[in-house]
């Protein structure tokens, strides 16, 4: 078998030593020479790169090792990547232990020499420093490749809800065993705040195992979530690990929980209250430590009262609730997510005339981020196939260019859509970003049924600061814009104290 | 009772013969065999003579025993006036030997042997190994062995033609001298060496020196002779049996 040329550079004063090896290991070698430790630091300043060094500690021939002793942290800490083996006529322990304890990984001694098993020695030595660098390289692409996959599901958006939340994700990430629930609509980024929370907390270095339990298939639901072992039932022919025990050590998300039966029901909660998982055909438990994030667009309240859902579960489950909102709740972000999303693909931000953006920002976004990352996609390739330069109103899916400009709509919790009036006519950036929320506030009163004090919890205007309040946005608004409020009639009412009944024409 | 015996000079053995008979104990030349008998006696006549000097070898002879048989008693014998109790004082000789035997200590007990005069051998062997720095006979001997098992190894994994491959190896000539230095070293120590307890394994090195001398007194150019002595093995056997004497004696 053909061997791989290793250079060797041999630190030796003698060089009839040289030589010998150069005789005996003359294949698989590449043999540099250094007499002293002025030749030694001149070869490796050099421009050749060395696989080993052997170095003689008895460098110049006078039984003193202290010189070739002291050479092995120095060569260490400048070419960390180049072993040392130290070779040696002399016999003392302590000297060989000495060199050890500096940095060299092994000795070979004159005296009984023996070059197939220096040979062997050799590249044992070389073949480990080569797996040590491998396994250097494998994490710094693992790093990289979780940075990657970190940046294909940013958590986009400067609202406050999204500001909130992801304080909330960051503080409930340093609790590695608390379960958390993620409730919202489908496509509103509940995985993207559930990697957002691994990549922030203890577990970050631990794996993330995604499972979307609405599309595994009921009967084979259990095999997939705990594992299975080899002939445990039919067609059972090899193993299986299961997503739990991939998850082992780090964050378990289990997408669509609403949807799983009553006996998969049983074995989460046993988890939950044991962390122990039996797999299909063992005959005893595994404990685990992950932390599960369950997620789901039902109400699971109503999934309780309905019986399709163990109470008990429930409970364990809603330990740290958090709703992730519609995108039409938080439209403020949609010209960054949009932004994000066109610079990934080296796309000017120009692109997307003003008008344009304006009915992206009017759309009532029922897919919500996932439609809209579609829709972005959609009309790039819509403006390569219509030969435009920029985005114009024709690039627009079908959907977005049929929806009635100058009226918004807004989905109750039933999904129900509700449709609010804007006022026409041309309106400046500021009293275009009152009017952005001024929907959001007018939709949140609708849907906590004008509860002030849980719009402003939900929309973030619950801080002390007079900035953050609810009642100060609203009459500042109102100070520069009163006839805005005409189209929004919900907060004309819940605040009549401010808003005059002559403004609402 | 047997009394195992090692001496320079059989004068003694007929000189005192008589008294170890009327103690009841019967004289018995030492060899190796002797080392598997448990509750070994062995007495030197010491000092030993070589040629022209005396050596005290008890040093040596204390380690080997204490390893190979640590029950053995090990008596020293001389006209020194020396009390100890592994001393037999020949010109008073104790009138009850059994006492002597009775109070005497094992060689694996902590205890020196008593100096009878001659060069100390434990020295002496110190200096053959490790005298002259890094031209000690082993230094030189390592030089060899380097080359030899390197001309081997290319000959045999490389299947380069001997002639080639020795015209590579001895280039330099150097070979020669290491080989004739050791030569000579060899022969100054090696009489020293026959009162040891590693007397016979030096015999045995001997006579592989001689064996592949014939290669060495060539320069190398009869391939044959490095072939038919199986020069490289031999040399590694002598490199790997002095090695072990040094462990053994010297660094121990």
């Amino acid at each position: 078998m053909l061997k791989i040329n290793y250079r060797i550079l041999v630190v030796d004063d003698d060089f009839e030593f040289h030589k010998n090896l150069r005789l005996a290991l003359r294949e698989g070698y590449l043999f540099e020479g250094a007499r002293d430790e002025f030749e030694l630091r001149k070869k490796l300043n050099g421009k050749d790169t060395y696989d080993l060094i052997l170095l003689d500690l008895d460098l110049h021939g006078n039984e003193d090792v202290t010189v070739g002793l002291n050479l092995i942290p120095e060569l260490g800490e400048k070419f960390p990547d180049i072993p040392i083996i130290v070779i040696t006529k002399e016999s003392k322990i302590s000297v060989v232990i000495e060199a050890i304890n500096k940095g060299a990984k092994t000795y070979l001694h004159k005296k009984e020499l023996d070059y197939k098993l220096w040979d062997k020695q050799f590249r044992t030595i070389i073949e480990n420093r080569d797996l040590h660098k491998e396994n250097i390289k494998l994490k710094q692409e693992t790093a990289i490749l979780k940075h990657q996959i970190s940046q294909s599901y940013p958590f986009i958006g400067e609202t406050t809800q999204v500001l909130e939340i992801k304080r909330t994700l960051t503080i409930v990430s340093e609790e590695p065993e608390i379960t958390v629930l993620l409730t919202g609509e489908t496509g509103t980024g509940k995985e993207v705040a559930a990697r957002f929370l691994h990549q922030q907390g203890a577990r970050r270095d631990g794996p993330f195992v995604g499972v979307n339990l609405s599309a595994i298939p009921k009967e084979m639901l259990e095999s997939e979530l705990f594992g299975h072992k080899k002939g445990s039932f039919t067609n059972a022919e090899f193993d299986k690990e299961g997503y739990f025990r991939q998850a082992n050590g780090g964050v378990l998300l289990l997408d669509e929980i609403g949807d799983v039966n009553a006996d998969i029901q049983i074995k989460l909660l046993r988890f939950l209250e044991t962390r122990l998982i039996r797999p299909i055909g063992w005959d005893q438990d595994i404990q685990l430590d992950v932390q599960i994030v369950t997620a789901t667009h039902r109400n699971l309240r109503e999934e309780v009262a309905s019986g399709n859902f163990r109470e008990d579960l429930y409970q364990r489950l809603k330990a740290m609730v958090i709703y992730i909102p519609a995108l039409r709740e938080r439209r403020e972000d949609i010209p960054l997510i949009i932004r994000h999303y066109l610079k990934q693909q080296s796309y000017d931000e120009q692109i997307i005339p003003p008008e344009v953006m304006a009915m992206l920002l009017n759309y009532h976004w029922p897919g919500n981020i996932r439609e809209l990352v579609n829709s972005i996609r959609s009309m790039m390739m819509r403006r390569k196939i219509l030969n435009r330069d920029a985005i114009d109103p024709e690039c627009l899916p079908e959907e977005i260019r049929a929806f009635v400009p100058g009226t918004i709509v807004h989905h109750t919790e039933n999904h129900a859509p509700i449709a609010l009036t804007i006022p026409e006519g041309n309106h400046s950036l500021e009293e275009q970003q009152a009017i952005l929320e001024l929907r959001r506030i007018e939709a949140s009163l609708i849907q906590y049924n004008g509860i002030k004090k849980d719009v402003a919890f939900a929309l973030g205007y619950d801080k002390a600061g007079k900035s953050d309040n609810l009642n100060y946005c609203i009459t500042s608004f109102y100070s520069k814009f009163p006839h805005l409020f005409s189209s929004f009639p919900v907060i004309s009412k819940k605040y009549k104290r401010y808003i005059k009944p002559t403004d609402l024409l | 009772m047997e009394i195992y015996y090692l001496t320079s000079d059989q004068l003694y053995i007929r000189a005192y013969a008589s008294y170890f008979e009327a103690q009841a104990c019967k004289l018995m030349p030492y060899s190796e065999e002797a080392n598997k008998t448990d509750g070994l006696i062995l007495l030197l006549f010491s000092p030993f003579k070589c040629g022209k000097i005396r050596i005290s070898p008890e040093q040596l002879w204390k380690k080997g025993l204490a390893i190979q048989t640590p029950n053995a008693v090990l008596l020293s014998a001389g006209f020194e006036e020396i009390r100890h109790p592994n001393y037999l004082d020949l010109l008073n000789l104790p009138s009850r030997f059994s006492e002597v035997l009775a109070n005497s200590k094992r060689v694996s007990e902590n205890w020196q042997p008593v100096y009878t005069g001659g060069i100390e051998m434990e020295d002496k062997l110190t200096r053959f190994f490790k005298g002259h720095g890094k031209d000690s006979l082993v230094g030189e001997l390592t030089n060899i062995h380097g080359k030899i098992s390197a001309l081997r190894d290319a000959i045999t994994e490389w299947k380069l033609s001997y002639e080639t491959a020795a015209k590579e190896a001895f280039d330099s000539g150097y070979t020669w001298n290491h080989w004739a230095i050791f030569l000579t070293r060899w022969s100054y120590y090696y009489p020293l060496f026959q009162y040891t307890p590693f007397a016979k394994t030096m015999d045995n090195i001997h006579a592989a020196i001689k064996k592949v001398e014939p290669f060495f007194a060539s320069k190398g150019l009869r391939e044959e002779l490095f072939m038919d002595t199986n020069c490289a093995e031999t040399i590694t056997y002598i490199q790997h049996t002095l090695n072990a004497i040094e462990k053994t004696y010297v660094e121990n």
